[in-house]
């Protein structure tokens, strides 16, 4: 340094300047830049997937159960909102879960449009549900050997698929689910982007797999847009007007981000799920976070190896990641990649435009998402027509119920085929249950042969009206807790389940939540009918 | 097993690769150079609003292009001067915003009670005079003063930052430090006459 640069200098370091480092506004950025530098991994991720390149997780994995009771978790995701309908209530939940789920919504009451990226890994499963029903038929078997295959079966029971929620233009939610074509032998990878504008609730949510739209839902102040898969895996988007009454729920977590779905399955009135464990983790990039355990409770109260991870940040209670483990292994892994406010999203809200060439609309994409799951509020006659078995129903409705309603679910254990769970709901909280379902026809004629074999005769008693009541299952059965919760309904201390077969040898499962007397009891049994012979009063 | 497994022996990954994919690794390089970015933005822009908006927008540009960055950290930390110098260039050469930033450096410096438009030059301190007459050169060449004294930057630093030869460093830091002289040398602060 010269003399005169030695000068200036000595000028310059007496000078002061308003130099300081503001770490509020230095957190902030950091907040935006890791939003950015997310997006930007997300976006060449995306990049070298549009190339062609499936990034294929696991190869001949080994197959995995669809059980048909996962179908009576559809209830659950759609039923108790259908009846209340009070879309302000917020959404009970496990306790410890409670801040993750009230963070979810906080995202979501940002200025501007949120705009949230998860990616969701599905894993290759097979339907063995059928087969396992057709060995607990085998009377060769063992008593231990019966006992394994029934616990196998319940295991499976709450295992499937992952629910994803969308908004139909009268408001209420639709449940739809992912599914793999018939013989995937590789995990796939799904990315999950939404849009939410708080200040008009206009929503989109776009899902897409190898460069296909493969789910799309959005509402843009007028219209509701939502895709529809079509018999050959391909989808068209459809376009409706909302009711006058439309209303989306205050809650947009319930059906837009990384929980949306799964949410509803935490609820207290769903399937209670208890948080089995809580432990500490760290993500593979870095973030620490608290893991817990939700899983299901078996038969026999043992801890079954299908339950949840919940991952949620420790730094700000945001679920970053939420696996699926069934039997032990993972079959869906949703992982949050961003989370960020955008000046507008990079879909029109009007999904409608959405051309042909991003649509899955010409190569049928190997994994889609299929709204067969639930269909709520259908006729006596809707019933009829779509079962592939002899459909039954009370000729009268309970005389202490008020409401009645027939959802038509998906028999996954026998699907393509129906299950039909009809609810009435009692202001006395004796709610009824009446399910029906080819696979419960099955169970329980295995079930039947086993205790013939085991030489013990299977009480029954018979009604005027040719049905045969079996002996009282008790409010312990496994299946009525089940019916009640998968209905939407906290099964009370004295709820108590019963299994009546038709005249045409079909099984009818009741899960009633209180006591009945006997009049009440013989009443309802005596009222069972065909449903073609159903008289509308 | 391999000598470095039996060994115990671990090479610490280089943290600017693990950066790059590593959101934890990013956060600390940015917080090691947030500091350094925004002073600098700040002595050459006088202003914290200002210099905050585009210590953002030079963080935000590095991430875009964070991808493609090959060297390392000692060089990225010249990679984000390079990018402020350019931004707040560009912020400078906009003539109205240059312009605001000399009303804001006069107003700042006004004596209270002083009569804004008719006193100014009489209330000037040095300190006025020194950043009125940065901002009265070429952007280029306030980037180069800055570095040299503010930011304590060696000339073979700021010559990868402006992507020119230490010759070029030199000579042009020469000529500005002439400009800033003269600027200087006519102001009267206190009644005396400033000389560098």
């Amino acid at each position: 340094m010269n003399p005169n640069e030695r000068k200036f200098e000595e000028l310059m370091s007496k000078m002061t300047f308003d130099d300081k480092p503001d770490y509020r506004h230095r957190d902030k950025l950091e907040q935006e830049l890791l939003a950015a530098f997310a997006r930007r991994q997300w976006q060449q991720e995306r990049k070298s997937r549009q190339n062609g390149v499936w990034r294929t997780i696991m190869q001949n994995r080994p197959l995995r159960l669809v059980a048909a009771a996962a179908v009576i978790m559809a209830v659950g995701v759609v039923s108790w909102k259908i009846f209340e309908r009070d879309v302000t209530k917020p959404i009970s939940s496990i306790e410890l879960l409670a801040k993750a789920q009230a963070a979810e919504k906080a995202l979501f009451a940002k200025t501007g449009i949120v705009h949230l990226v998860s990616e969701i890994t599905v894993y290759p499963t097979t339907n063995k549900g059928a087969e396992l029903i057709e060995k607990l038929g085998d009377t060769k078997k063992s008593a231990e050997e019966v006992n394994k295959i029934n616990h196998e079966i319940f295991s499976q029971w709450m295992v499937s698929w992952l629910p994803i929620s969308s908004l139909k233009a009268n408001g209420w939610p639709e449940t739809n689910r992912i599914k793999l074509s018939e013989g995937a032998q590789q995990a796939y990878i799904i990315q999950d982007e939404s849009w939410y504008d708080a200040a008009t609730g206009r929503f989109a949510r776009v899902m897409e797999t190898d460069g296909n739209i493969i789910f799309a839902n959005s509402y843009d102040g007028s219209f509701v847009y939502q895709s529809e898969s079509m018999n050959n895996g391909t989808i068209k988007m459809k376009s409706e007007a909302v009711a006058a009454n439309f209303k989306a729920p205050d809650n947009p977590a319930e059906f837009l981000g990384l929980t949306a779905g799964v949410q509803q399955c935490l609820d207290e009135k769903c399937l209670r799920q208890p948080v089995q464990s809580v432990t500490n983790d760290v993500l593979t990039d870095g973030t620490k976070v608290t893991v817990y355990k939700a899983g299901f409770t078996g038969v026999m109260g043992e801890q079954s190896n299908t339950y949840y991870l919940f991952k949620v940040r420790q730094s700000d209670e945001i679920v970053a990641e939420i696996e699926y483990i069934t039997n032990g292994k993972p079959q869906i892994i949703i992982r949050r990649v961003l989370s960020e406010s955008v000046e507008k999203p990079d879909y029109s809200w009007n999904l409608a435009e959405l051309s042909n060439k991003e649509l899955a609309s010409e190569a049928p994409s190997a994994v889609t998402v299929a709204s067969d799951v639930a269909t709520p509020n259908i006729s006596v006659r809707d019933m009829v027509e779509r079962a592939s078995f002899d459909t039954y129903i009370f000729a009268t409705d309970p005389n202490w119920t008020q409401q009645r309603m027939i959802v038509d679910v998906l028999d996954t254990m026998s699907a393509p085929k129906r299950m039909f769970v009809i609810i009435y709901k009692a202001q006395d909280k004796r709610d009824v249950i009446l399910a029906q379902s080819e696979t419960h026809n099955k169970y329980f004629a295995s079930i039947t042969k086993q205790i013939e074999a085991a030489g013990k005769t299977l009480e029954k008693t018979v009604y005027p009206n040719g049905c045969k009541l079996w002996a009282h299952a008790g409010p312990v059965a496994w299946w009525t807790d089940l019916t009640l919760r998968s209905s939407g309904i906290e099964p009370a201390a004295d709820r108590n389940g019963y299994i009546i077969e038709t005249p045409s040898g079909t099984i009818l499962i009741v899960a009633i939540n209180g006591q009945l007397t006997k009049e009440e009891l013989d009443g309802l049994v005596n009222s069972v009918i065909p449903a073609k012979d159903y008289q509308v009063k | 097993m391999s000598i470095t497994e039996l060994s115990g022996f671990a090479f610490e990954p280089d943290p600017m690769t693990q950066a790059k994919s590593d959101p934890g690794a990013f956060t600390r390089l940015y917080l090691r150079h947030y500091d350094a970015i925004f002073r600098y933005c700040a002595h050459r822009l006088f202003e914290r609003t200002t210099a905050e908006d585009i210590t953002s927008e030079v963080f935000l540009k590095m991430v875009e292009n964070f991808q493609t960055f090959d060297g390392n950290e000692k060089q990225f930390r010249n990679w984000l001067y390079r990018i402020a110098t350019n931004a707040v260039n560009e912020h400078l050469r906009k003539t109205a915003r240059r312009s605001a930033i000399l009303t804001w450096v006069w107003r700042g410096s006004s004596k209270a009670g002083v009569d804004e438009g008719i006193a100014a030059d009489e209330s000037q301190d040095k300190q006025t005079v020194i950043k009125k007459a940065l901002l009265t050169l070429k952007p280029e060449y306030q980037a180069i003063v800055t570095m040299r004294f503010f930011e304590n930057l060696k000339i073979e630093e700021i010559a990868e930052v402006v992507g020119t030869s230490t010759g070029t460093v030199r000579s042009q830091l020469s000529r500005a430090m002439e400009k800033l002289r003269k600027h200087i040398s006519s102001a009267q602060i206190d009644g005396q006459e400033v000389t560098i």
